[in-house]
C-alpha cells in the first residue's frame, strides 16, 4: 500500500512506524550525499550556448553562408565585438567548397540623434571562383557557358537615417575594384569588356536609397509591405569608358491568412543599368537572373543584361512555428533596353520548398525547383526575398 | 554523463522495486504502520552542505523537448503519498484546499504576512538587464529584500496583476508561494546602492548609474503620473540553493528520497498549471531555499514567476499558440501539416479571443476548453508521469476553490478594468469546471470513505458532488478481512446500495477490513473499477488505506502531458 520510496536496508525494515521507516531511509541517504551540480551534458550545452554565435555576445564564432552567389556552400570563422550604444565590429573569413574565399569587416558605429542615425563602414574582399556567364541577353543557351574568377574589393561607408519607424533612408560612398580572369573558354561574348578581358577596374560609387518597410523583420516575416528604391552612380577612376548608373525598384507584399496559417507572398524586383554618355557597364556588375533567390529553376546567373525584371509569387503554409513550406512560381527576363521587355519573354520556374526559421531570421532554405532547363535544388541560408 | 547517471538510478530503482516484491511475498513487514496515515513528511536530517546550482534553461528545454529525463517507466503510482492516497505536508506542498477552512479572505491574503515593502526609499541592489522587461532587486527602508518587476509598455496591469492572481490560487491549492504585492514605484524614490552593479549588453560589469535606471525604466509601462506599477515579491526565507527539479532527487538533501517525477504534487502541478494557463511552469520559475526552522535545517521548494499565465505572456499578451502547443511542436504533427499543404489548421489559429491591455489575451469561450490538450512550453518528467489518480487528486483539490475565492484572487490583481476582470473570472471558473468534468469523471471518483461502528460505510462521489456527472444507479462493496502482516485478504461478503451509504455484512473481529468499492451504472466505465479502502479497528473504524487504482497495469494508466 504505502508507496513512499525507501532505501532497502536492515535498519529500514526493522522500523516500527512509518516515520521511523522514512527516517531510516533518510539516514541511509546521508551516506551517499553529493553535490548538486550540472551534468556533463548540461555543462557542454551551456558552453555552446554561451558562444558568440548563439549568445550574441562578443568573441569568435563559426560562420556558414555564401562566399559569393553560385560558389557553393561556404564556412569559416568570425569575430564579433559588441560595443556601447549598439555599436559593433564584425570580422568574417570564409571559404567555399569550390575554393572561393571572402574576408569581410563591418563596423556599425554608435547611433546618433536619439538612435535615428546609424553610421556604418565595411570592407570586403572576395575571391569568387568559377562564376558563370552565359552571354548577354534573354535568349542565351547553356552551351555558351563560360566561367571566370572574380575578386572584388569593396570599401564602403555610409549612414542609415530612420525618420520614422517604418522608413529608412540610406546613403553611402564606396570604392570598388575588381579583376576578372576567364577560366573556361569564352564562346560567345558579344558585348562588354569583361569578363572577356583580364584587366582591372576601379570605381568610385555613390548610392542612395529609401525604403518603406512594415514587415516585422527583414530576415523573416509573415506580414507586411516593403517598398524600396535605390540608385547608384559608379565612376571608373582611370577614366576608362565604364561609368554607369544602376537603379533598383523592389516591392514585397506578404498577405497572412487564417492567423498566418497561410501567407501569400509577392515579390517584384526591377533593375535598370545605364552607361553614362555611351559608356558600357561592366558585365560582372550587370543584373542577372537565375539562382537561389531569383529564377530558382535555372543556374546561377543564367541570364545577364543591363535590365532585369523578376516577379515571384509564393503560397506559403506553416506546419510549425519554425518551419514554412512554400509553392513558388518565378518569372523573369533580362533586356538590353527596357522597351524589349514583354510578357511573352518571361522565363518561368516553379517549385516547392521548406524553410527553417526563427522569429526574425531565416536559418535554412531547402527548395526543389524546375524550369525548362531542368531541375535544381536550392540549399541556402537566406530567404528568397 | 547524464545517461550513465540515469541508468544507475534506474538500476537502483529496479532493484528496490524487485526487492519490495520479494519482501512482500515473504511477509517481511506490515502494510500499515501504527502511525499511518502520516500527514507530514518526516524531516529527520539537517541539510548541511547544500550547494547552489542553477539549472540551465536551454539544457532543461532541450532535455525535455528531445529527451525524457527521469524514470522511463510510466504508469507507476506516486510514491510520496501517504497510505490514504494523499500528499503529506512537506517541502513542496501543504494541504490547504480541502483541509483548511479556506475563505475568500484567506485566499486573498495567501502567503502575505506584510503590507509590502516598507515606506521610504528603495535601494537598488542589482538590476535585470538581459531580459526584455526590466527588473530590480531592492532593499526597502526596513532592510527587507524584494524583487521588483514591471508591466510591459502598452499592457498596464497585465503581467503584475496576473502574477498576483496566479500566486494566490497556487497558494490556495497548496504550493509554497512567496509574498506578492502590487506597488507603485516613483522613480525619485529609488536609490542606487553603493554596491549595485549592472552588465549592459556588450559591456563589462560596472557600477550602476542613474542613466541605467532610466534606461531600464524606459522599457516598462509608465503611468500617466510618471510612476510605475510594479509587483514586489519578497525574497523567500532562507538561502537560495537552486530550482525545483522535476526528476530525480537533490544529491545534497538527505531528506529527499523520492524521485521528484514520482511526487504526486509535482505530477498534479500539470493540472493546476493548465487551469491557470501557466505555460512557463518549469524549473527556472521556482526556487529551492535552504531554511532553518525549529532547529532543523532543510530544503523548501517554492513556485515563482507567474507572469506568463492566464492571458499574460509576460512581455505582451499570451501568444495565440501558448497552452495549445509546446515550444516545439510534435514532429508527427509538423510532418502531417507539411504534407497537407496547410489544410490541417491548428485549432488555436481559429479560436476567438478576448484581448484587453489589462489582462492580455483570453479565450473568448473557455467553456469548451479541453484540459487534456493543454500543453506547457516544455513538459517535464513529473508531468509525463501523471496518471489518472494524480490528475483526479488535483481536480479534487480544485473542487474546494469556490467562485468567491477566484473573485477574491482577481480583486487582488487590481486590474482596474471590471469587464476584463469578469472575463478573467469567467475563464478561471470555466477552466476549473472543465478540469472537474474531465478528471473527476475519468476514474472511480469515490472519496472520503468512513466506516461507522455499526458497519455502515459512507462516502462521497466527488464527480456527482461537483455536479459534473449524474449519480450512478448504485454502488457495490466487496468486503474482506485484511491481514496487515501478510497483505492477504479473505472475502467475507458483498453489499450494495443505491446511495453513498452501504451497510456492511456482519464484520468479524478483525483488526483490518478491506472494502473494494465501485459504482454501478455510472457515467464512465472506469467507475466500475473498484477503489480499495482499508479500515483499522481503533475505537471504532478509522481509514488507514486507500488506493484509487488498485492493481493497475504498470504502464496502461500512463498519460502523456
Amino acid at each position: 500500500m504505502l508507496t513512499l520510496a525507501v532505501a532497502l536496508s536492515s535498519s529500514v525494515l526493522a522500523q516500527d512506524t512509518r516515520e521511523q521507516q522514512i527516517a531510516a531511509a533518510q539516514a541511509e541517504k546521508v551516506k551517499t550525499l553529493g553535490d548538486e551540480a550540472p551534468s556533463g551534458a548540461e555543462t557542454t550545452i551551456v558552453r555552446v550556448m554561451k558562444s558568440p554565435l548563439l549568445a550574441g555576445t562578443g568573441g569568435v564564432f563559426p560562420w556558414f553562408g555564401s562566399v559569393y552567389e553560385g560558389t557553393s556552400f561556404g564556412f569559416g570563422g568570425g569575430y564579433l565585438r559588441r560595443m556601447p550604444r549598439r555599436s559593433e565590429l564584425v570580422a568574417v573569413a570564409g571559404l567555399s567548397i569550390n575554393g572561393s574565399t571572402v574576408l569581410r569587416g563591418e563596423y556599425t558605429a554608435p547611433r546618433l540623434a536619439r538612435g535615428t542615425i546609424q553610421p556604418f563602414a565595411s570592407v570586403e574582399w572576395a575571391r569568387a571562383n568559377g562564376v558563370s556567364f552565359y552571354g548577354l541577353g534573354n535568349e542565351t543557351i547553356t552551351a555558351q557557358r563560360t566561367d571566370y574568377n572574380f575578386d572584388p574589393l569593396t570599401i564602403k561607408a555610409g549612414l542609415g537615417f530612420r525618420p520614422a519607424s517604418l522608413i529608412l533612408l540610406t546613403a553611402s560612398v564606396e570604392r570598388l575594384g575588381f579583376r576578372t580572369e576567364v577560366t573556361q573558354p569564352a564562346l560567345a561574348f558579344s558585348a562588354g569588356p569583361l569578363p572577356s578581358d583580364n584587366s582591372s577596374l576601379q570605381f568610385n560609387g555613390v548610392r542612395v536609397g529609401a525604403a518603406f518597410d512594415t514587415r516585422t523583420s527583414p530576415g523573416y516575416s509573415t506580414r507586411g509591405t516593403l517598398l524600396r528604391a535605390t540608385t547608384a552612380f559608379y565612376s571608373e577612376t582611370s577614366h576608362q569608358p565604364y561609368d554607369f548608373q544602376q537603379s533598383q525598384l523592389e516591392a514585397v507584399q506578404l498577405v497572412p491568412l487564417v492567423r498566418e496559417q497561410f501567407v501569400l507572398a509577392f515579390h517584384a524586383l526591377a533593375t535598370f543599368t545605364d552607361g553614362s554618355g555611351g559608356d558600357s557597364p561592366p558585365l560582372a556588375l550587370l543584373p542577372y537572373l537565375g539562382g537561389g533567390a531569383t529564377l530558382r529553376g535555372f543556374g546561377t546567373r543564367r541570364f545577364v543584361d543591363r535590365d532585369s525584371l523578376l516577379l515571384t509569387g509564393e503560397y506559403r503554409w506553416r506546419p510549425s512555428r519554425y518551419v514554412d513550406m512554400a509553392l513558388f512560381l518565378d518569372a523573369g527576363q533580362v533586356a538590353t533596353v527596357r522597351e524589349q521587355m514583354a510578357w511573352d519573354r518571361l522565363h518561368t520556374s516553379w517549385g516547392i520548398g521548406a524553410r527553417f526559421h526563427g522569429p526574425g531570421f531565416m536559418a535554412l532554405r531547402l527548395e526543389y525547383a524546375r524550369s525548362a532547363e531542368g531541375a535544381r535544388v536550392v540549399f541556402t541560408t537566406g530567404g528568397p526575398f | 554523463m547524464p545517461a550513465i547517471r540515469f541508468s544507475i538510478r534506474f538500476l537502483l530503482a529496479g532493484v528496490l522495486l524487485a526487492s519490495i516484491g520479494v519482501l512482500s511475498a515473504v511477509g517481511a513487514g506490515p502494510t500499515f504502520f501504527p502511525d499511518d496515515p502520516i500527514w507530514t513528511d518526516p524531516i529527520s536530517q539537517d541539510v548541511k552542505a547544500a550547494t547552489r546550482y542553477e539549472p540551465d534553461l536551454v539544457f532543461q528545454t532541450v532535455a525535455n523537448l528531445f529527451g525524457q529525463p527521469g524514470d522511463p517507466v510510466l504508469g507507476q503510482r506516486a510514491r510520496n503519498i501517504n497510505t490514504v492516497d494523499e500528499v503529506p505536508d512537506g517541502p513542496f506542498y501543504v494541504n490547504r484546499a480541502g483541509k483548511l477552512p479556506l475563505t475568500p479572505e484567506i485566499v486573498a491574503r495567501a502567503s502575505n504576512t506584510s503590507d509590502g515593502p516598507a515606506a521610504g526609499p528603495w535601494t537598488v541592489i542589482s538590476a535585470k538587464s538581459d531580459g526584455i522587461t526590466p527588473g530590480f532587486t531592492i532593499r526597502d527602508s526596513s532592510n527587507g529584500l524584494w524583487f521588483i518587476k514591471f508591466d510591459p509598455p502598452g499592457w498596464p496591469g497585465m503581467a503584475t496583476g496576473t502574477e498576483v492572481v496566479a500566486a494566490k490560487l497556487f497558494w490556495a491549492v497548496g504550493y509554497h508561494v512567496v509574498e506578492y504585492h502590487i506597488e507603485h514605484l516613483v522613480p525619485s524614490n529609488l536609490r542606487i546602492g553603493a554596491e549595485a552593479k549592472i552588465t549592459p549588453s556588450g559591456e563589462a560589469e560596472r557600477r550602476m548609474q542613474p542613466s541605467d535606471v532610466e534606461w531600464l525604466l524606459s522599457k516598462a509601462m509608465r503611468d500617466a503620473n510618471g510612476s510605475y506599477r510594479v509587483i514586489a515579491s519578497r525574497a523567500a526565507p532562507g538561502r537560495p540553493v537552486g530550482r525545483i527539479r522535476f526528476d530525480g532527487t537533490r544529491a545534497d538533501d538527505p531528506n529527499d528520497i523520492v524521485p521528484h517525477e514520482h511526487h504526486r504534487e509535482l505530477r498534479g502541478y500539470s493540472v493546476f498549471a493548465a487551469w491557470l494557463n501557466h505555460v512557463d511552469a518549469k524549473g527556472i520559475n521556482s526556487l529551492t531555499s535552504l531554511v532553518t526552522e525549529n532547529g532543523r535545517t532543510f530544503i523548501r521548494q517554492y513556485l515563482l514567476d507567474f507572469g506568463s499565465a492566464l492571458g499574460s505572456g509576460g512581455i505582451g499578451p499570451t501568444e495565440l499558440w501558448e497552452g495549445s502547443e509546446p515550444l516545439v511542436e510534435d514532429g508527427k504533427d509538423i510532418t502531417r501539416r507539411a504534407v497537407a499543404f496547410g489544410v490541417l489548421i491548428p485549432e488555436w489559429r481559429t479560436t476567438k479571443f478576448y484581448v484587453a491591455p489589462s489582462v492580455g489575451r483570453l479565450p473568448a469561450d473557455p467553456a469548451h476548453w479541453n484540459p487534456a490538450s493543454w500543453r506547457p512550453h516544455i513538459t517535464n518528467a513529473a508531468f509525463r508521469h501523471a496518471r489518472a489518480d494524480d490528475t483526479f487528486w488535483a481536480a479534487n483539490k480544485m473542487t474546494f476553490i469556490t467562485d468567491a475565492m477566484i473573485d477574491a484572487a482577481i480583486k487582488e490583481g487590481q486590474f482596474n478594468d471590471p469587464p476584463s476582470e469578469q472575463m478573467l473570472a469567467k475563464m478561471i471558473r470555466a477552466r476549473r469546471d472543465r478540469i472537474l468534468q474531465t478528471y473527476l469523471t475519468d476514474i472511480n471518483p469515490i472519496v472520503e470513505p468512513a466506516l461507522a461502528g455499526d458497519g455502515r460505510l459512507t462516502f462521497r462521489n466527488a464527480a456527482v458532488d461537483a455536479r459534473v456527472a449524474a449519480a450512478p444507479s448504485g454502488y457495490e462493496a466487496s468486503w474482506s478481512v485484511f491481514d496487515n502482516a501478510t497483505g492477504q485478504s479473505r472475502p467475507i461478503g458483498t453489499s450494495t446500495a443505491a446511495t453513498t451509504s452501504i451497510q456492511a455484512p456482519s464484520l468479524p473481529a478483525a483488526d483490518f477490513i478491506k472494502v473494494d468499492l465501485r459504482a454501478t451504472g455510472g457515467a464512465n466505465e472506469a467507475w466500475s473499477r473498484p477503489v480499495s479502502v482499508f479500515f483499522r479497528r481503533a475505537d471504532g473504524w478509522s481509514l488507514v488505506g486507500f488506493d484509487r487504482m488498485p492493481g493497475a497495469p504498470a504502464a496502461a494508466q500512463a498519460r502523456q502531458p
